[in-house]
């Protein structure tokens, strides 16, 4: 592994304890090393400041849309509650089954969950 | 309070309450996680509301291998691909933002240059790196989440945010010698075991 490598591990911290030790002495001692920990500590700060939702997401007519979300998915999954409680004989032809492609990614959804 | 796992239950049963619950939990979530993919508040509300319908119809098939929370990360992130897919958008374009910074604010507008710049190298990296990325700085998953919603090996999504993360200190060299943004020390939050300040949203 890099050295650059060794402090992504470091600053995520997924080092071992043991290890750890070591590379905090190392941080005292060497510019070099603290160098390197503080630029990849920047540019993660730096990544999180450019999340891209950001602007959208503290706009207030948003925050308001927002919470009426809930509300909207639940009324549609009532509305599909209903439907499917109908007999299935009173159902037009398109809504009896899900099309072959929709059922196909719903069984998908639960691999490896 | 309920913990997921048991509205899951619920819901299984048909308790729709139970679901709302759960809605109400993560709504907020995936929302934020769809806007990053679609960038556009409407097309997330689509993602997110499809998403969640995913999950309601197909409930029975969770066998709770994981959190609920992975499982819907996984459906908003498929749901959200498959929107772009449709759009017509592979990947997630350069953002066109216009830039409004005051003239004698220099250190702001370095900030916004490098925080554009930033987000147009992130763009360029391969998906699954943007993935990893994405997840783990902005949703703050931990490896063993974030290889569960890539369904990857925990190594492999370790190593899909260091790729991106050694790349983007590549592209990223010159800015990281010059410019402080905020003058802090970031050494001093990993030194004593903290984290860094969160942006509030």
């Amino acid at each position: 592994m890099s050295d650059d490598t060794w402090w992504i591990e470091f600053m995520e911290d997924e080092v071992e304890p043991s290890l750890r030790l070591g590379m905090e002495k190392m941080l005292r001692e060497s510019n070099e090393d603290h160098n390197r920990l503080e630029n990849m500590a920047r540019l993660r700060q730096w990544i999180k400041e450019s999340d891209p939702s950001e602007d959208l997401w503290r706009s207030e007519v948003n925050k308001n849309r927002l919470n009426s979300l809930q509300e909207k998915i639940m009324s549609k999954i009532a509305a599909i509650d209903e439907v499917n409680s109908q007999p299935r004989g009173s159902l037009p032809p398109s809504e009896a089954k899900p099309p072959r492609m929709v059922a196909r990614s719903l069984r998908s959804l639960n691999k490896g969950f | 309070m309920k913990a997921d796992l048991e509205l899951v239950r619920e819901a299984k049963e048909g308790t729709r309450t139970a679901f709302s619950e759960l809605v109400s939990r993560h709504q907020k979530q995936m929302m934020r996680v769809a806007l990053r993919l679609v960038r556009d508040w409407d097309a997330a509300e689509d993602v997110v509301q499809e998403s969640f319908i995913k999950a309601y119809q197909n409930i029975k098939g969770f066998h709770e291998k994981a959190s609920f929370k992975s499982w819907m990360y996984q459906i908003t992130i498929n749901t959200a691909k498959n929107r772009l897919r449709t759009l017509g958008r592979e990947s997630i374009g350069t953002d066109h933002l216009t830039i409004a910074v005051d003239d004698n604010t220099v250190g702001k507008m370095m900030e916004v240059d490098v925080k554009n710049v930033i987000r147009e190298e992130i763009a360029k990296l391969p998906a699954r790196q943007q993935m990893a990325l994405n997840l783990r700085i902005y949703e703050d998953l931990s490896f063993k989440e974030i290889a569960q919603i890539m369904e990857c090996p925990y190594d492999t999504a370790k190593a899909n945010y260091r790729h991106a993360l050694l790349k983007l200190k590549e592209r990223m060299d010159g800015e990281l010698k010059h410019i402080n943004i905020r003058g802090t020390d970031p050494v001093t939050w990993i030194e004593f075991g903290g984290q860094p300040a969160e942006v509030d949203g």
